[in-house]
């Protein structure tokens, strides 16, 4: 599998809302490409065994019921910026007043 | 014998024939911390007048009935919730998070009278084999504070080690509680996945985590682990399943006859002499118990490391995702708009290790590279599992050393990411299977502890606590305590 570049890492840090500083970014393009050349180490195997059942996550149905959760207080308490029952956050659509 | 060196049925026993209070012994802990958290730091946040207020209800309530653990002093792991007490997990971003709710295991301690005596230290967001990773600088061993205390659950495992604390919890995702517990010369259980509940645990990879119990002896560990255990409609991968039972008759079985493997992809010309020679003596000691050791194989165990460096990175960045500045982080880059309060509270507030892992992650479960990654992981896992399914129809329990080497020093494995993730070697598997396991004191190297890993079937932590026991108690290597 081919290294990843200075783009790519750009690119995927893009996706997962990170910024890189341009001075650590071949530092992390290195250490990015190390890890990814031991976990390729998965490529080797070829799982053809029938018998391997995929797993399926354990999951308990329940009823759908109401019950008591958190309050709208108690879920703002700790945002930096609300105002009830409001997270308070910069305007998202262009024009306007703001 | 020092009120700190007391198992927890001694302290109990005291309790209820009135022979001490909670109040007192709590003192006795939150002095034992006063004295020595500066040269260890196995804690970020000690609410005394806290801890001494559930300490005076656990007075007025104890008798005769009391659970064990009634007006015992607990410390806790900051990935989990406390209500009302700042739980940061190791991160910067979550530095000013007061969580409005317990975790499960909290309420289920507090139900039987437990008194929460601080929360301790932690690589962030439980990212870590060393505690060098938590942004409030790191956890140092009781053995040798120039030395980790083992990560992510570093804090837990030193406080008791250091007789801070007679007994703590962890959470163990890749072996972050057997892997601190063996570098701190105590015992460590992380149980089958979905035996404790992950309600109000935060998540790092949710299809691994898992709480679990720190104590001096393996009876301290059976009795929080039993405590902590059981069905909670709250997690929806929580078994139903029976729980151990409070009393700790079981662990006193006999264990003649019972089968041990060792699996040869963990033992070979790898291991170092030094660890070899330790597990070897193990090994003669557990025969001269009774039990039989036998050669199996996990055929697919040096692929466990890469497997987990996948899935586990990969749930990690879904679960991180919400530490986005809005709802409950400190806020930056609020004048640039809505994008940049992601990207700047994200990039401010996690540290590089959690960077490093949300970003592989990310790549791992993205376009172009999901199949040849993250969905070849996830077949990878369950050959994995296989290969533990297909043991357990040879054997009762699987030994293994519980660490490549001894505590190493702070400082010496922080560069290289890679030669980091290799500490969990022999950890990793069994997170990725679901199986128990645990790591009980094995002696020393270099005046430093080892750890022995027992590895059961699921939800059998009944046969490993067992076998971890009769170790213990021929081998008495619990006895020796950190001169600190």
């Amino acid at each position: 599998m081919s290294k990843i570049t200075e783009n790519e890492i750009l690119k995927v840090a893009k996706l997962a809302k990170l910024s890189i500083d341009s001075n650590d970014l071949s530092k992390r393009v290195a250490e990015f490409n190390d890890i990814l050349t031991h976990i390729e180490k998965l490529n080797e195997l070829k799982l053809d065994d029938k018998s391997i059942i995929k797993e399926t996550p354990h999951l308990d149905m329940f009823d759908d019921q109401s019950r008591p959760s958190n309050t709208i207080d108690q879920v703002l308490q700790n945002s930096p910026s609300a105002e009830k029952p409001f997270f308070y956050i910069p305007r998202v659509i262009e024009g306007g007043k703001s | 014998m020092s009120i700190l060196e007391k198992s927890v049925l001694e302290l109990s026993s005291m309790l209820k024939k009135k022979e001490t209070t909670s109040v007192e012994l709590t003192k006795t802990f939150l002095d034992r911390i006063a004295q020595t958290d500066s040269k260890i730091h196995a804690f970020l946040k000690v609410d005394e007048k806290k801890a001494l207020e559930e300490a005076t209800n656990a007075d007025k309530n104890l008798n005769a009935n009391s659970h064990p653990l009634a007006g015992i002093p607990i410390a806790i792991k900051d990935v989990i919730l406390t209500n009302g007490i700042n739980t940061t997990a190791g991160s910067k971003i979550l530095e000013n998070f007061i969580p409005t709710y317990d975790a499960t295991v909290v309420t289920k301690l507090k139900n039987v009278g437990a008194v929460m005596i601080g929360k301790t230290n932690c690589d962030e967001f439980a990212m870590g084999s060393s505690n060098e990773n938590s942004a409030y600088g790191p956890c140092h061993n009781p053995w040798d504070t120039s030395r980790v205390p083992g990560g992510s659950s570093g804090g837990s495992a030193a406080a008791v080690a250091a007789r801070q604390a007679p007994v703590s919890l962890g959470t163990d995702t890749g072996g972050s509680i057997r892997q601190p517990a063996g570098l701190c010369g105590i015992v460590g259980l992380k149980p089958t996945y979905g035996r404790v509940s992950r309600f109000g645990v935060t998540a790092f990879a949710s299809s691994l985590d898992q709480v679990g119990p720190f104590g001096k002896t393996v009876e301290d560990t059976s009795i929080l682990f039993d405590a902590i255990s059981g069905f909670d409609d709250r997690d929806s991968t929580s078994e139903r399943k029976e729980t151990i039972g409070v009393s700790t008759e079981y662990l006193k079985k006999d264990i003649k006859g019972l089968k041990i493997g060792v699996p040869k992809e963990y033992v070979n010309e790898k291991l170092s002499p030094e660890i070899r020679k330790n597990f070897d003596e193990s090994l003669k000691k557990l025969e001269s118990l009774g039990a039989k050791i036998e050669n199996i194989s996990l055929p697919h165990t040096d692929y466990a490391i890469s497997c987990y460096y996948i899935v586990a990175p990969a749930e990690a960045s879904s679960n991180l995702a919400r530490y986005d500045g809005i709802r409950y982080t400190t806020r930056k880059g609020e004048s640039a708009g809505l994008n940049e309060i992601y990207v700047q509270s994200r990039t401010a507030g996690f540290g590089k290790e959690v960077q490093r892992r949300i970003l592989l992650g990310t790549f791992v479960l993205s376009a172009g590279y999901y199949d040849a990654y993250y969905k070849k992981a996830l077949d990878v896992r369950a050959a994995i599992r296989k290969d533990f399914n297909d043991a357990f129809q040879k054997v009762d329990v699987i030994a293994t050393p519980t660490s490549p080497c001894e505590a190493f020093k702070i400082g010496e494995k922080a560069s290289n990411p890679m030669e980091m993730y290799l500490a969990d070697v022999f950890t990793v598997a069994t997170p990725l299977s679901g199986n128990p396991a645990l790591s009980v004191p094995c002696g020393f190297l270099n005046n430093l502890p080892l750890g022995l890993q027992l590895i059961g079937k699921h939800f059998d932590e009944k046969t490993i606590l067992n076998v971890a026991y009769k170790f213990e108690q021929e081998t008495k290597f619990y006895q020796k305590a950190p001169a600190l």
